[in-house]
């Protein structure tokens, strides 16, 4: 059978059978290797209890801790694996080793291979999970004796088809993929978990390091473990995306914002608005927040600065009103303090959000909010991961970002959300002649043609009013206003 | 099980797995081991795992071949092909050899 053509298995890890194009192969092994508390246990009880919702039944031999410490354990996920063992979905086959035992010549694993082909056979099992090998190990002194005979296990029970996970320790997180060598099992993949500190924080990767005689996803890929699925993969990478853009125009809720981007911005856009506090980026969310509830679209907005409260006591300022009964349950607002929880959790808990919600615009307000405490590289593969995400979800998305310094200047921030965003606006205090104004820059519209020159722009009781283009002053952009020598002198003119 | 340490009857349980190398020299090394600890009177059942798995599964067999010894309140276990049969009869609590 060709690689391509052997049929694979859904592990029930939302996010893993992507990395691994599809799912495994059926009636394949697959090493899970990693350190203590990475998550091994999970993965393979994940896998097994996924199963059982497709219909397909298990056997889980567990060589460490006792069956009833095991299902205990995950209870806490909402995972009845005594249920399933009381309808027959799941065996158990308790392996761990009895301590006191002398080993007197040559010996096999047949009693556990009689023991495991006949829980199959019980419950009709096509998924078997070993978890993990390493106390069988150690109940024995010949290292080289019991991976023999381990691997000889392997074998014997390969013609019963089922699709196998091993789940063995790494020493390290670095070094040899796992203690005892089980690398050198006869099985076909191979998978490892981490769970590392960087940074003060602690950090999950998986990855794939073999997956024979089939394609699949290099590099490690971060997740979480939660109480609602277990294991997720965190979506840093938009591994399923479409890039057939789309040529619908919407409408940003400002007529003047509109005609400086050259009629909108597209439908499956991202846009990041970036300017320092008060320059009124959060306005120009609301409108577009407006603008998408008044076309009959459904509306996300996430506040990670202000909470429900402050931000509808900010709109009602402008003349718009968050509550309930204006949106026919069409506008969501969430409000997260985003320093508390890791961003792996931050960046898994809003895709199930967006996927409850399922909306169609989504503002995000601000970014920054989130970069306060976050390593830079996590906070780096935070915004490209939720960026990627939802432009693959055609999500048309507002960004904003805060800058530090009230009169301009670069940030990294937007140094690398800016290759990602398909569109930028700027914003910018300037001053001149004792006298604090506002400019709007349209920096990029992907494919359009945009309004280059920067204008000065008003916050009035109605919203944002955008006047004329400016001229006569250079260095805004920068912060370092001041006339330019082409202007002869004069203060800011403006285009009669 | 009381009984089975009063009456001073020797009962054990050994499990093979079908004709494996070690499993058929640990048959022959049991008949051995009968012979040198007067073992005419031992009951020894010898299952094989593969024919019954079940009674493998309660037994919590892992390694074959393995002699259990079983005594009204414990047992002891010895696994391999019992190539040092005088280590096997002290594990499991066997009588000083018989001098022949």
């Amino acid at each position: 059978m060709s690689p391509a053509a052997r049929e694979r298995i859904q592990t029930g890890i939302p996010g893993f059978d992507e990395i691994v194009h599809g799912g495994l192969p059926r009636g394949r092994s697959t090493l899970v290797a990693g350190a203590t508390g990475t998550g091994k246990t999970v993965f393979g009880l994940q896998f097994l209890r996924g199963g059982a919702q497709l219909g397909e039944s298990g056997v889980l031999v567990t060589f460490a801790e006792r069956p009833e410490d095991l299902i205990a354990n995950v209870e806490s996920f909402g995972w009845d694996l005594g249920g399933l063992v009381s309808e027959g979905r799941l065996a158990i086959v308790d392996a761990t080793p009895d301590t006191e035992l002398l080993v007197s010549g040559r010996f096999d694993l047949g009693g556990l291979t009689a023991r495991i082909a006949h829980a199959l056979s019980e419950v009709g099992g096509t998924r078997l999970f070993l978890d993990p090998i390493d106390a069988l190990f150690e109940g024995f002194s010949d290292v080289v004796e019991v991976r023999r005979a381990f691997t000889a296990m392997l074998r014997a029970l390969r013609p019963l088809g089922a699709t196998a996970l091993i789940a063995a320790e790494r020493p390290h997180e670095n070094g040899s993929v796992t203690r005892y060598g089980a690398e050198e099992f006869a099985v076909d993949n191979v998978i490892v978990v981490r769970n590392v500190r960087e940074e003060e924080r602690r950090r999950r990767t998986i990855e794939v390091l073999k997956l024979r005689g089939a394609d699949h996803h290099r590099g490690e890929f971060p997740f979480v473990i939660n109480a609602i699925s277990g294991i997720e993969i965190v979506p840093f990478s938009p591994i399923e995306g479409d890039d057939s853009g789309s040529a619908e125009r919407i409408s940003l809720g400002n007529a003047d914002l509109d005609a400086m981007c050259g009629g909108g911005m597209y439908r499956d856009a991202l846009m990041m608005i970036t300017g320092a506090t008060g320059t009124g980026k959060t306005l120009i969310g609301l409108q577009f927040m407006v603008a998408g509830i008044r076309a009959g679209e459904r509306v996300l907005y996430l506040s990670f600065e202000e909470s429900r409260w402050q931000l509808a006591r900010n709109a009602a300022a402008w003349g718009m009103d968050l509550s309930g009964s204006k949106n026919n349950g069409n506008l969501e607002i969430v409000s997260r303090y985003p320093a508390r929880v890791g961003l792996e959790d931050l960046l898994v808990e809003l895709k199930h959000t967006v996927e409850e919600f399922n909306p169609t615009r989504l503002v995000l307000d601000s970014i920054t909010a989130v970069e306060h405490n976050s390593p830079q590289n996590a906070f780096r593969e935070f915004s490209v991961g939720l960026s990627g995400y939802l432009k693959a979800r055609g999500v048309a998305t507002m960004m904003t970002t805060t800058l530090p310094d009230l009169l301009g200047g670069d940030h990294a921030t937007d140094l690398y959300l800016s290759t990602i965003a398909d569109a930028i606006i700027a914003l910018r205090y300037f001053d001149l002649d004792s006298q604090v104004r506002r400019a709007i820059l349209v920096l990029k519209v992907r494919g359009s043609q945009h309004a280059s020159e920067m204008h000065e722009y008003e916050i009035l009781s109605t919203g944002m009013s955008v006047k004329g283009p400016i001229r006569g002053i250079a260095g805004i952009l920068a912060g370092l206003a001041q006339p330019s020598a082409s202007a002869n002198g004069g203060a800011s003119v403006f285009e009669p | 099980m009381a009984d089975v340490e009063d009456t001073g009857r020797v009962l054990m349980r050994m499990y093979v797995a079908n004709d494996s190398a070690p499993s058929t020299q640990a048959r022959r090394q049991l008949a051995v081991l009968r012979q040198r600890f007067g073992g005419e009177d031992w009951e020894v059942d010898v299952i094989d795992v593969f024919e019954q798995p079940a009674l493998a599964e309660a037994d919590r067999v892992l390694a074959t071949p393995v002699l259990i010894r079983l005594f009204a309140t414990r047992r002891l276990s010895v696994i391999g092909d019992f190539a040092d049969l005088d280590a096997v009869a002290d594990a499991l609590d066997l009588d000083q050899e018989v001098v022949p």
